[in-house]
């Protein structure tokens, strides 16, 4: 049998021994408590010949993380042999399984079945792992404990050769609780053996120790009675190792290799300095400094350069746990090319990943000049300056990114379009960084029959929904890149033909044909993650919805809404949804995925920009290595990118591979390729195929609108929502009670913005004056009903050929409730006259949508409702969306 | 054609006065202001700032900065990393001081901290062996229990929990009493807190870590506390607080409150006036120090808040140095904890500061970040005030590091990870170990 020789290796000894328990009902034992110290004697005697003093770690340990960080430790360092030994208290459940280790601080459970793994070191979970993960060749475990039998029945490894000496066979107690001090008779018969060797052996190997503690205990029994007899297992390896050199023969030297590897070892600084003076003759003075560097405590690292990474809400998770990890990698411990001196060891690069929606990164871009005027400090821009898009580009999209992360290249091609020819800002587009497929989402109750999951066209597949009478839902495309890529995908993949460079323009039939039946007002939302958290199973009020709606989302998200993952803002669910509310992945034919390209954002003046954007490309590099980046990004459910940049097939262990998914993670994914023109003529047929918008903003403006802030995310929504109407919208703004002290007076409201009027400017000028001026407020209770149905009138008297909504901003604490009758009942009528107008109403109230007035009004006009909080304005941006042409970036 | 340049550019380097004719930050007057809290309209902390003008005829540009904490801190930092930001005041979070500090974006403050600072906020304001003071504390802030006093007396308790386990026990018989008659989608929990993956969560893992036995001084390196801590957090999550926990930040826990679903919650004073506001008439709350881990233990909260600080490349130190001293005298602290908020100095708390001397508002409209109104009558302080006290002296700061944002995204992931996942199994020796490497500004070596 092979023998396995650790000597002159970097050997690891971990030996506890537990003697004091403060559960009471966990008896001391005395005898254990010399077992380390003399353990560790005479594993460091030169007799045993194997460990140095330095390699011997002796433990007492009174929590299980004591325990499993000393594990750690040792398993880390230890290259040669790792000899793990514990003495102790051993618990097992009642059907003998799931071995513990008890330490100082753990406690019996009061039901024997559960010992809780925060109390006691799991033999499986805690231990086992551990030394899977160390470096050591060889690894062996001597289990002293009562149920030290138990432990074979897990004993299990991949690949880490290891050898178990289990006290005594599987069910036995071993310990009576009166043994004398001074050591264990199990350790004592052990200690015998390693030190003096066996009779007729040059070494002791582990078998021998085995065997012969087998031979010297026969006679013994255990506490219990009965016979005592250790057993010994291995895993992965049929070799023997010698755990001790000491013989009772004439004792061979130890060969010169073993001693001179040893005498290296054991004087670290030693060998600094030899190194050192070997190193001395060419650069006297640069070795002086690295002897003093490295013998010297480590210098004290300098923050980290900071990078910003601007991405979209649905990649922000994902790109936020591969930043971390690269942070934490050892690659950016390197040094990068342009940095001062920083020390040895230190990070290099640190990254915050925020998100924005699609409209806001574009008008973030097109105002680069102010964006970065912002953050110098510089005077505000004029008036109109930049197309008085974004007045405050610093604050949304927020900081001023060195990497952004689109969802596809149409986003990017976009961008571009829209950037002036001299922004302070350019941008490196360095490919795709992952990929996922476009997909529909069925309900899995109702999946399409007569169409295949993958393969089938378009046409087809909307002709098969509206059968099923499907209701189709999609992120809005002005919010979002995946709407902006389905809307693409559905008007120039119509018959299945891949969208490439030579697919022609949308047909305008088409166009008509597919908006509708994705035109319903209110069917859009900010994004994927949010239309899908709306769909979760839980909400009641969404149980008869969901059974209808088939998502238009991405293979990624669907599969994290399938595996009850954390989309958007829902939490992750603690089981997986049942079948029933799970979707089935349609893959339409011919449809470009998203590719996420990674795009180098370069500003000018920077005086650091060499080193930033060698560390851009560095963690871009990393991003796409399968070593790197591309594990968190796979195990996340997207398509990983290959060696030439295209889309990889998923690796086995990610979440695309659960059946439960829903999806088919062998169907490929193509970028889109045909170009900015194609995006520019999608827009103008989605243009064409919506009627232009006509909206009324009616806003409460009473006093109560000031308490809670409630005025300020009132008009931060309604600023937001005026951002997504499109150049052919037309609004108007509101609000109510008017001015006065009379009932006539105030039942009327004020006509602050002229119904018809176009642009964002006028409106947000307005937003801000309401928010600063006292004056603006009105110290009366709301006539909302008056107010709603005089803009209902409004609207329907103008001309017809626009598609209308009321927003109504409502505040229903004060006197919403008490108007007379007679107004409800006017308001009623005017909620069911046709041709209906829906209202959408962000209801800062404390009733929220519950709200009796709310309901009525949301019920009775076919609406919407928006709950007041985070996230009501991009919720709200995308119900306007719907209703406009929206489909094109504000203003252009 | 070049060496005229080049000439030209040397003596421009010579004569005094002489600016660049790239972006020249700021060489006007105004004073440009830094912020992520909106302090561009209303709100006390403005009016403090207006103040300021009258008095110097100076004038403060405000400039608005991401609207997420994690986006000002990269902006900033990043700005200044590359010597383009043209700021003068910077109104930072108190757990980036030591950051900046060391990145050399704002400039020393001093040697000492004078007056009447509490002395758990100074050290907010503090870094390095030395002691040398960076940043002058603004407005702070401590954790509070926020329960529902009708629900306690309902049952027969007279008073808030003092220990987590009281909490947890108490939740647990309240919510078997309360749901049997409660229809399913209001259904009633024992306690919300802010567990999403961002700063909140980091907050909440050191507050159960201390409470647990950890030191707030050497945080990242004990795994024992850190193990019982994360546990202890969890243990609540799986037996009184709904899943949706896991998801929820310092506003979509007041709303679960404040809807009446749940006894307990942790969280800010600045919430106080919106849960009186939005709680139902005839239900109650108060506001308590948070539990502790044992009878005897303390009340550990973590520090948040604002410091301000100069600007490394300020255009304006003297001034800026006045707009600080001003913002944070005795009279301004009196009148921000009138308004709301929790003051710096302990004179604001015992009654001997100067009287603030704003003219009285409808103290109705404050600032975008919160609702902070009608706490108080108008030149009174608010009901909270002597718990808010108490529980700043408990109060500790998070590690001052220079590398406490990646600490913090470790802690998130890990615990994160751990609170959803549905193994117990221990993370802390691993958490430990990756935390202490996160606050060490080192990595793994060469793999």
């Amino acid at each position: 049998m092979p023998l396995y020789d650790a000597r002159g290796k970097q050997n690891r000894a971990l030996i506890i021994g537990v003697s004091r328990y403060q559960d009471p009902r966990l008896h001391d034992l005395d005898a254990v408590f010399a077992n380390p110290d003399e353990l560790g004697r005479v594993l460091c005697a030169p007799a045993t010949d194997l460990f140095l003093p330095q390699e011997v770690t002796p433990l007492r340990p009174d929590t299980p993380e004591e325990l499993t960080a000393a594990l750690r430790t040792a398993a880390r360092e230890a290259r040669g042999l790792l000899l793990v030994y514990f003495s102790g208290h051993g618990r097992v459940r009642r059907d003998g399984s799931d071995l513990h280790l008890l330490v100082g601080s753990s406690r019996v459970a009061q039901d024997e079945r559960r010992v809780a793994s925060h109390e006691a070191v799991s033999w499986a979970k805690d231990v086992l792992p551990r030394l899977e993960a160390s470096r050591a060749d060889r690894v062996v475990v001597v289990l002293e404990c009562c149920f030290a039998g138990n432990a074979d029945d897990s004993f299990r490894t991949h690949e880490k050769p290891v050898s178990l000496l289990m006290a005594a066979q599987p069910n036995r107690r071993i310990f009576s609780g009166t043994e004398p001090g001074g050591g264990t008779l199990f350790t004592r018969a052990v200690l015998d053996i390693l030190e003096h060797g066996i009779e007729g052996k040059e070494f002791v190997t582990f078998e021998d120790l085995a065997g012969e503690l087998r031979r010297r205990l026969a006679g013994h029994t255990t506490p219990q009675g009965g016979a005592w007899v250790p057993r010994a297992s291995k895993q992965n390896t049929v070799d023997d190792v010698v755990v001790s050199f000491a013989t009772r023969e004439l004792r061979p030297r130890t060969p010169f290799a073993v001693r001179a590897r040893r005498w290296w070892r054991s004087r670290p600084r030693r060998r600094l300095r030899l190194l050192t003076a070997a190193a001395v003759a060419p650069a006297l003075t640069a070795a002086a400094l690295i002897l003093v560097d490295r013998l010297g405590p480590p210098e004290s690292c300098p923050p980290a350069q900071e990078l910003r990474l601007l991405t979209a809400p649905e990649a922000e998770p994902t790109l936020r746990a591969a930043a971390l990890a690269y942070e934490m990698s050892g690659l950016n411990t390197e040094p990068v090319p342009g940095e001062d001196d920083v020390p040895d060891g230190c990070r290099r690069t640190q990254i915050t990943v925020y998100s924005a929606a699609k409209d806001q990164v574009a008008q973030g871009f097109a105002a680069a000049d102010r964006w970065q005027g912002e953050a110098e400090g510089a005077d505000e821009a004029p008036p109109g300056g930049s197309g008085g898009q974004a007045t405050e580009p610093l604050y949304r999209p927020g900081p001023q990114p060195d990497l952004w992360v689109p969802e596809s290249t149409v986003d990017y091609l976009q961008v571009r379009q829209g950037m002036a020819a001299h922004a302070p800002v350019t941008l490196h587009r360095t490919g795709p960084v992952a990929f996922t497929p476009l997909v529909v989402g069925v309900p899995a109750a109702r999946g399409l029959s007569d169409t295949e999951q993958a393969g089938s066209s378009w046409h087809k597949i909307l002709d098969d929904a509206a059968d099923r009478k499907l209701r189709l839902l999609r992120p809005s495309p002005a919010l979002s890149g995946i709407g902006l890529m389905h809307t693409i995908g559905l008007y120039l993949a119509d018959d299945g033909a891949p969208v490439g460079r030579d697919s022609g323009a949308p047909r305008p039939e088409v166009a008509e044909r597919v908006e509708s039946r994705l035109r319903a007002p209110g069917s859009q939302y900010a994004g994927s993650a949010e239309l899908l958290c709306s769909l979760r199973p839980g909400a009641s009020a969404a149980a008869k919805a969901r059974a209808t709606a088939a998502p238009l989302v991405t293979e990624k998200s669907l599969t994290d809404a399938n595996l009850g993952h954390a989309v958007g803002n829902c939490p992750a669910l603690a089981t997986v949804p049942e079948k029933d509310d799970r979707y089935e992945a349609y893959y339409p034919a011919g449809v470009p995925g998203l590719d996420h390209p990674l795009i180098r954002v370069a500003w000018q003046g920077a005086a650091d920009a060499a080193r930033r954007q060698a560390a851009s490309e560095r963690f871009a590099d990393w991003l796409r290595r399968p070593d790197g980046g591309q594990r968190v990004i796979t195990e996340a459910g997207y398509r990983g990118v290959n060696a030439d940049g295209r889309a990889a097939p998923p690796p086995t262990g990610s979440p695309l591979r659960d059946s439960r998914a829903g999806v088919l993670p062998d169907v490929g994914v193509e970028p889109y390729t045909a170009g900015q023109q194609r995006v520019a003529q999608v827009l103008a047929a989605y243009d064409t195929a919506h009627r232009p918008g006509q909206l009324l903003f009616l806003l409460d403006t009473s006093t109560s609108m000031a308490d809670g802030g409630r005025i300020a995310g009132a008009a931060d929504a309604v600023g937001r929502a005026l951002e997504v109407l499109g150049p052919k919208d037309t609004y108007g703004l509101w609000t109510y009670p008017g001015p006065g002290t009379t009932a006539r007076d105030r039942e009327h409201p004020v006509e602050r913005i002229r119904t018809g009027s176009s642009g964002p400017d006028a409106g947000r000028r307005l937003l801000e004056r309401l928010q600063r001026d006292d004056g603006g407020l009105v110290d009366q209770g709301a006539w909302m009903q008056e107010a709603l149905t005089a803009a209902l009138d409004r609207l329907r008297d103008s001309p017809a050929e626009r598609t209308k909504a009321v927003v109504l901003v409502l505040d229903e604490d004060d006197g919403a409730g008490k108007r007379s009758k007679a107004a409800r009942d006017a308001l009623s009528e005017a909620l069911a006259a046709h041709p209906r107008i829906p209202v959408v109403v962000l209801a800062t109230g404390r009733g929220g949508c519950d709200a009796a007035p709310v309901r009525h009004v949301v019920e009775g006009s076919g609406g919407n409702c928006v709950a007041g909080g985070p996230g009501a304005a991009d919720t709200l941006a995308g119900l306007v969306a719907s209703f406009g042409t929206g489909g094109q970036e504000a203003g252009r | 054609m070049k060496r005229v340049a080049a000439a030209v550019a040397v003596l421009c380097l010579l004569a005094a006065g002489c600016s660049d004719p790239g972006p020249a930050p700021a060489a006007d007057g105004d004073i440009v202001l830094a912020t992520g809290s909106d302090l561009s309209s209303t709100g006390v902390r403005r009016e403090l700032i207006r103040q300021w003008e009258r008095r110097t005829g100076k004038t403060v540009r405000i400039v608005k900065l991401p609207d997420t904490a994690d986006g000002q801190r990269s902006q900033l930092l990043a700005a200044g990393q590359s010597g383009n930001s043209g700021y003068d005041v910077l109104n930072i979070d108190v757990a980036w001081t030591a950051e900046f500090a060391a990145a050399g974006i704002i400039r020393p403050w001093g040697k000492e901290l004078g007056g009447d600072f509490l002395s758990s906020v100074k050290k907010t304001a503090t870094t390095g062996s030395d002691g040398t003071v960076w940043a002058v504390p603004f407005n702070t802030d401590a954790g509070l229990l926020y329960y529902r006093s009708d629900l306690l007396e309902k049952y027969g308790y007279d008073g808030p929990p003092d220990t987590w386990e009281q909490l947890r026990t108490w939740s647990q018989e309240i919510m078997a009493k309360e749901n049997a008659h409660r229809p399913a989608d209001e259904k009633l929990y024992g306690m919300v807190a802010q567990l999403r993956p961002y700063e909140g969560l980091t907050v909440n893992t050191l507050e159960s870590v201390w409470a647990s036995g950890g030191d707030p001084e050497r945080t990242a390196h004990l795994a024992g506390a850190l193990q019982q801590g994360v546990y202890a957090l969890k243990e609540r999550l799986r037996t009184i607080m709904p899943q949706e926990a896991t998801a929820m930040d310092e506003t979509a826990s007041r709303q679960w409150f404040a809807d009446g679903r749940a006894l307990f919650m942790r969280n800010w004073p600045v919430e106080y006036a919106s849960v009186a506001e939005k709680l139902d008439p005839g239900r109650q709350f108060d506001v308590a120090q948070l539990p502790a881990g044992s009878s005897e233990g303390r009340h550990r909260t973590v520090l948040g808040g604002q410091n301000l600080a100069i600007a490394a490349d300020a255009a304006h130190p003297d001034e800026a140095r006045s707009l600080i001293t001003a913002l944070t005298s005795a009279r301004s602290e009196h009148c921000l904890l009138q308004r709301g908020f929790a003051a710096t100095r302990a004179s604001a708390y015992d009654g001997t500061a100067p009287a603030c001397d704003l003219p009285p508002d409808d103290a109705r409209r404050e600032e975008g970040d919160g609702a902070r109104h009608s706490t108080a009558p108008p030149g009174r302080v608010p009901p909270y005030t002597d718990l808010l006290h108490r529980a700043l002296k408990d109060a500790a700061p998070r590690p001052r590091s220079a590398h406490y944002a990646t600490y913090s995204k470790v802690v998130q992931l890990y615990v994160s990870d751990y609170l959803t996942g549905q193994d117990d199994a221990s993370i802390a020796d691993e958490l430990a170990e990756e935390a202490t490497k996160a606050l060490s500004g080192r990595g793994e070596r060469g793999r």
